[in-house]
């Protein structure tokens, strides 16, 4: 046991003191507040254009005196955790607008806010990013001479001469050398969450702070999978030399190549094709024929007219005004302003108009299913990139920190299935306030319709166990790496030829 | 003597295992790109030929209709010609629209409706792509990312190991300068990296070349030409880099933890954040402020709506007067949008030059910005873009004042459909849009960036030079 603490204290200690630890410390800090800072002000500005819009809105309900004109929001609220990493955030909409006739898309749903398109042409940096590339680079440089070197300088062969178990030789150089990388991650790490905390802006909870500790127990974990890849080469390897050039080929790789290749392959190849755009949208407006079709002839059948205004024209001599759009070809809405209103009676119209206006909702879903199943099949295809790149150590942490922090593309996802449940919620609340049949759905001159309890979409934040359950996966694909490596790299190193 | 040392140095690396892992890493690389591109760029083409024949559609049945028509619809779609070498450098073209609207409706009310003015969509990335933020293969990424680290590893022990070996002072017993020994092994490094590099861009450029998919000019060649050379010279950089830590400190493995770390920092780092901190300096009309303007045009159009459309048109003096208030109304109205939009469109630009400009202090950024200026894509790509697009609209409001003021018939009040020809226009009269690229343009664009790379290279090296001639041993 002593010998061990002393092989551990040893080699914390030489780490420590050399001129690459303080380097990679300072380079590592440095990069670290730079991308908090500047992340901080992005969080920052995306906060107060969420407020603005969200007031906008609220004061822009208040202006609806029909039912028709109901056309809610869902915001998505800015993630505090985005300024360590922003994952989807920037890239994905920050707002659905929710029309009763139109399916939602990701398409329609709107980028608002302080954004200039043009500035995502660069990218964006975060704190994993820093961490991905510059602690697994510092982990390998601080690994790679732990065997090899030790064996040019004949160190190796002094140590092992003495009663020094093996065992303890690789388990106490594997701890010293991770403990002191450790310092560093810690550090940084604190100093960013001390820079976003001083932003009037940043408000973390309990939840958000432990999720905090949770990414830095996986960043440990990387640094560590990475330090005894370092290892594993040393002992693989007979010059520290060929070591180093080996392993930064090795990081290379791992950390800059192989995600973009994968992901650049899988979108090139995919496995899934999806139907083409054009034709889904021609399929919708398949749809909506049927729509009308199907309308048309229940009016006929119940009511004797060919079409609904006709329950409008025939009750009297008056002028009407129709626009009939279909919205970004997706959506079929019709505007009907029957003139002089007043002096109409508009009960046959209100019926049809009860049956229309659900039938229409209905007829939206089915637009929406089509739509939806565009985007499985691209879901699909994403979930394979991700698989593929999983491959490299680098992009599960990069994937297990997006999926605790909240900003993956499933927690981006899950906003649109929000928006979509609050519409239906949406439509539920109308329906239990017979808006559909009522004279306020298209006219305010006797009574306006009332908006007071419109349900508000609240945008929820998967709970910390949800986002673990699904972030446990790539954790244990990390545990997995740091297992193997030290056992092949223990094996490797009790059959080691000191010759 | 130069010749020898590099000679030797050259032999060394082709038996290293350095060597062996750069060829592979490069050519599976550069063959990705080119296999990528092949499947890709026939589909870039192709839409590119759908959407002029559609563009080209709906003007023909424009101008059939009438020259109103015409007018008031505008040039329509105005599409980006897309690069034949875009396997060089991707430049971010995802993010950057395919597309202007030459035919930006904004408006309809009855009988008076709004003229066209030009519109900037921005594209929409993450519905086409699956993971739009990946950084693209292409040679951009191989020279500026990979290429470089390759140089750091080739020149991070050229002095200091020979130190630690002692064959440096054996060397220097010799009646042998400084500068001989350094310049060889300068040499013999560029050569030993030229070796696999020049090998698979021409194992890229065979493959594509022999696919027959895309056609290659003299022009295109001597882009490439241009662009190996632009590679050959970051090579150098990062090179001349690699020797100066090396001569600097006392052993390899400091150097190369140095070396890494600057290349961290100068490459991943400073690009990304410096054009994030530069950014935040401009502040572009937001989104929102762009609405608000927007929606208080609109408002000031419904309010006096009424007023338009109700006046008296009783005697052919009225009904003039009516045509004309009108029609400058609808004038005005796009010509304030399109103001507004420009306006627009010219802080976002701002916003990206400067951001861009800043970010010149990173070499990597100084070669993106060259590979996209040779390749034809990237931001300057699309500023050129714009530019003709705009001297399209201009020429296209021409023609239209020209051939109405030929119709002896009309009033000659635009923006209105009684006030102005009412004939079919040929469709063969009417300009077309053509995108096109031109080499001089680029140059003049990449000069600046060419020269703050050769500096980079000249300080460098007499750094490397100056660290050399002192070393002790």
């Amino acid at each position: 046991m002593t010998t061990l603490w002393l092989i551990i204290q040893r080699e914390f200690v030489s780490n420590v003191l050399t001129s690459r630890f303080m380097i990679g410390f300072v380079v590592c800090l440095m990069s670290t507040a730079a991308a908090v800072f500047v992340q901080v002000e992005d969080y920052e500005k995306r906060l107060a254009a969420y407020h603005t819009a969200v007031r906008e809105h609220q004061e822009k309900i208040r202006t609806w005196d029909t039912y028709r004109q109901i056309n809610p929001k869902a915001h998505r609220q800015p993630n505090p955790l985005s300024i360590f990493n922003v994952g989807m955030e920037k890239s994905g909409a920050d707002m659905v607008s929710i029309r009763l006739a139109i399916p939602i898309w990701e398409k329609q749903a709107q980028k608002q806010g302080s954004d200039n398109p043009f500035l995502s042409i660069f990218l964006a940096i975060d704190v994993i990013f820093v961490f991905k590339i510059v602690l697994s680079a510092l982990a390998i440089l601080f690994a790679y001479n732990t065997i090899s070197g030790e064996r040019e300088d004949g160190t190796l062969k002094l140590v092992l001469s003495n009663p020094v178990p093996r065992d303890a030789l690789v388990l106490g150089k594997y701890l010293g050398g991770v403990l002191s990388l450790f310092p560093i991650v810690m550090v940084s790490f604190t100093v960013g969450i001390v820079i976003a905390y001083a932003s009037p802006a940043t408000d973390f909870d309990v939840g958000d702070l432990l999720r905090l500790v949770m990414v830095l127990v996986v960043s440990l974990l990387y640094v560590s999978i990475c330090y005894l890849l370092g290892m594993l080469l040393s002992v693989w390897t007979k010059e520290a030399a060929t070591t180093l050039i080996l392993s930064m080929f090795i990081w290379g790789i791992l950390t800059i190549v192989h995600s973009n290749v994968a992901t650049f392959a899988v979108a090139k190849f995919p496995p899934s094709k999806s139907q083409s755009e054009e034709a889904a949208l021609q399929e919708i407006g398949r749809i909506w024929e049927d729509f009308r079709e199907e309308r048309d002839a229940y009016i006929l059948k119940e009511f004797g007219y060919k079409h609904p205004i006709h329950a409008i024209i025939t009750e009297g001599n008056m002028s009407l005004e129709m626009d009939t759009r279909s919205a970004g070809g997706i959506g079929f809405e019709e505007i009907y302003t029957p003139k002089p209103i007043h002096k109409m009676d508009t009960s046959k119209y209100q019926e049809i108009l009860s049956y229309q206006e659900l039938l229409r909702i209905d007829y939206a879903n089915k637009a929406e299913e089509i739509l939806k199943r565009r985007e499985n099949i691209g879901e699909r295809n994403r979930q394979l990139a991700r698989n593929v790149s999983r491959l490299s150590f680098a992009d599960t942490y990069r994937f297990a920190v997006g999926t605790i922090t909240g900003t993956d593309r499933e927690s981006y996802n899950d906003f649109i299935n929000q928006a979509r449940s609050y519409k239906r919620q949406v439509v539920d609340y109308l329906s239990d306030k017979n808006a559909f049949s009522a004279r306020a759905w298209f006219s305010s001159d006797k009574g306006v319709a009332e908006f007071v309890d419109l349900p508000v979409f609240q945008h929820q934040y998967n709970t910390l166990s949800k986002n673990l359950s699904r972030a446990s996966a790539d954790i244990f694909i990390l545990l997995a790496w740091n297992i193997l490596l030290f056992m092949s790299a223990y094996l490797s190193f009790l059959r080691y030829d000191m010759s | 003597m130069i010749w020898h040392i590099a000679r030797r140095e050259l032999y060394n690396n082709l038996h290293s295992l350095r060597f062996a892992l750069t060829t592979v890493l490069l050519l599976a690389l550069m063959l990705t790109n080119a296999v990528v591109y092949l499947r890709e760029h026939p589909k870039r083409i192709k839409k590119y030929r759908d959407d002029v024949a559609r563009y080209q559609n709906s003007i023909i049945s424009h101008a059939e209709e009438s020259l109103y028509r015409l007018a008031q619809k505008g040039p329509g779609n105005l599409y980006k010609k897309p690069s034949p070498l875009r396997f060089c450098a991707e430049g971010g073209e995802d993010f950057l629209s395919r597309r202007a609207q030459g035919g930006y409706q904004l408006w309809g009310a009855g009988t008076l409706e709004s003229f066209w003015i030009l519109g900037y969509p921005s594209a929409t990335p993450n519905l086409r792509n699956i993971n739009p933020t990946v950084t693209k293969v292409d040679w951009g990424f191989i020279i500026g990312y990979v290429l470089s680290l390759i140089a750091l590893l080739f020149s991070f022990d050229a002095i200091s190991s020979e130190r630690e070996h002692g064959t440096l002072r054996l060397m220097l017993a010799n009646s042998v300068p400084r500068h001989t020994v350094l310049f060889g092994k300068f040499l013999g490094a560029l050569i030993s990296i030229a070796i696999p590099l020049t090998f698979a861009i021409l194992t890229n450029l065979l493959v594509i070349y022999t696919s027959g998919v895309v056609y290659l000019g003299t022009d295109a060649w001597v882009r490439l030409g241009i662009i190996f050379c632009i590679a050959l010279l970051y090579t150098c950089l990062f090179l001349a880099l690699g020797l100066l830590v090396s001569a600097r400190v006392q052993r390899s493995a400091v150097s190369l933890v140095v070396l890494l770390l600057t290349w961290v920092v100068l490459v991943v780092f400073i690009p990304s954040t410096l054009a994030s901190i530069a950014g935040g300096f401009s502040q572009p009309m937001t989104s929102d402020e762009f609405r608000e303007r927007t929606d208080k045009l609109g408002s000031d159009f419904w309010g006096r709506l009424d007023e338009y459309r109700s006046r008296p048109e009783g005697t052919r003096e009225a009904l003039l007067k009516k045509i004309e208030i009108q029609g400058e109304f609808v004038m005005k109205d796009a010509e304030k949008r399109g103001r507004m939009h420009e306006e627009h469109l010219a802080q976002q630009i701002a916003q990206v030059k400067l951001a861009r400009a800043t970010t010149r202090i990173s070499p990597v950024a100084i070669v993106q910005h060259l590979l996209e200026s040779y390749a034809g894509t990237g931001f300057e790509r699309h500023l050129q873009f714009l530019e003709n697009v705009k001297s399209h609209a201009r020429q296209f409001r021409i023609f239209i004042a020209d051939t109405d003021r030929a119709d002896q018939e009309s009033l000659h009040i635009f923006g209105i459909r009684e006030g102005m020809s009412q004939k079919p226009v040929a469709p063969e009269a009417v300009p077309k849009f053509e995108d096109t690229l031109s080499l001089s343009k680029d140059f003049n664009t990449a000069a600046v960036d060419l020269l703050l790379l050769t500096l980079f290279v000249v300080v460098l090296l007499s750094g490397a030079y100056l660290a050399f001639v002192r070393v002790e041993i």
